[in-house]
């Protein structure tokens, strides 16, 4: 065995190391040999003989290996790398100016959706205040935040967009994305159009418009 | 005893060592076989979870220094901390020492030096 080999066979094992602190212990080992060496061939030892006979004397890597992780607290490493990424979590929402509340509602709804509701069912909820709920609409995934029905004041957008009718049922609805990145922005503007062709289901009559919100 | 052993003994002849200079790895073992008339000649690897271990209890602290030959190497010093240690450690050792040599030298009726 080498010194290289040497030292390879602890590194393997110290898994609760940082980089570093390996590096550390490789650089502290290989010294410790190259000194037992110099020792031996000032003795008189052919360089083979020296090396093999600090080898030796070394004792086994695996040991070394074993008893030196031990040395090194688990809990320190997690803590680095829950602090690692929570960092990263605060430069990337910086960047994106991505607000806390809305990652925390889109991680809520895409793992724990109170309820699920698929494109034909939307009317159901629409004269309620449900909120967490998950609704695909063609390709795009949307998050209803609210659903209320209003009445259309005159000279508004809504009256506009709705000539002739009285009632409007308004979706609130965030985009759903799994990306992080993508979070905040608001959908395209495919779904508005989409919406207000819906005029069959319990709220016949109302004509259906959805606002988004980033 | 009165009271458990808290180090090993190999971390007690480490403390000792430090007691007087700075030292690193590779002297310390010519420095422990040397003074115990090579009576303590471990597997030279393992000293090194002993110095790491002391470290992390605050027993010692380390710091790289450069040698002769150019090569960077970890010197060990003993901190107040590890003093107090080898102080109380002593003191329980020579105590437990002496207990035993009183029950050698009552069984065996010999008279020791």
């Amino acid at each position: 065995m080498t010194r290289r080999e040497y030292t390879d066979q602890v590194l393997s094992g110290l898994r609760r190391l940082t980089g570093p602190e390996r590096e550390a212990v490789r650089a502290e080992l290989d010294a410790h040999m190259e000194d037992h060496i110099c020792d031996l061939l000032d003795l008189g030892y052919d360089e083979e003989l020296a090396e093999e006979r600090t080898m030796q004397r070394m004792g086994d890597p695996e040991e070394v290996s074993r008893e030196l992780n031990k040395q090194y607290p688990m809990r320190w490493l997690i803590l680095k790398w829950a602090a690692m990424a929570l960092t990263a979590a605060l430069v990337l929402m910086l960047l994106t100016r991505v607000e806390w509340g809305v990652v925390k509602e889109n991680l809520m709804t895409r793992f724990w959706p109170s309820q699920w509701y698929t494109y034909e069912e939307t009317y159901e909820f629409l004269n309620g205040d449900d909120t967490d709920i998950r609704v695909e609409i063609g390709a795009t995934t949307v998050r209803v935040c609210a659903a209320r029905v209003t009445e259309i004041q005159p000279g508004t957008n809504w009256a506009e967009l709705f000539p002739g009718d009285r009632y409007l049922a308004v979706v609130v609805v965030r985009p759903y994305r799994t990306s992080l990145l993508e979070l905040g922005r608001a959908p395209g503007g495919g779904i508005l159009p989409f919406l207000a062709n819906r005029t069959t289901g319990p709220l016949r009559g109302i004509k259906p418009g959805i606002i988004c919100c980033p | 005893m009165k009271k458990k052993q808290n180090i090993e003994h190999t971390q007690l002849l480490v403390l000792s060592l430090l007691s007087n200079e700075d030292m690193y790895g590779y002297q310390m073992i010519v420095e422990l076989a040397r003074r115990s008339d090579h009576t303590f000649e471990m597997k030279e690897g393992t000293l090194y979870p002993v110095l790491h271990g002391l470290e992390k209890d605050g027993y010692v602290e380390a710091y790289q220094q450069e040698a002769p030959t150019g090569r960077m190497r970890k010197y060990y010093h003993l901190t107040r901390k590890g003093g107090a240690m080898l102080k109380t450690e002593t003191e329980a050792w020579e105590s437990y020492a002496g207990a035993v040599n009183a029950v050698l030298r009552s069984s065996t009726g010999l008279t020791m030096a």
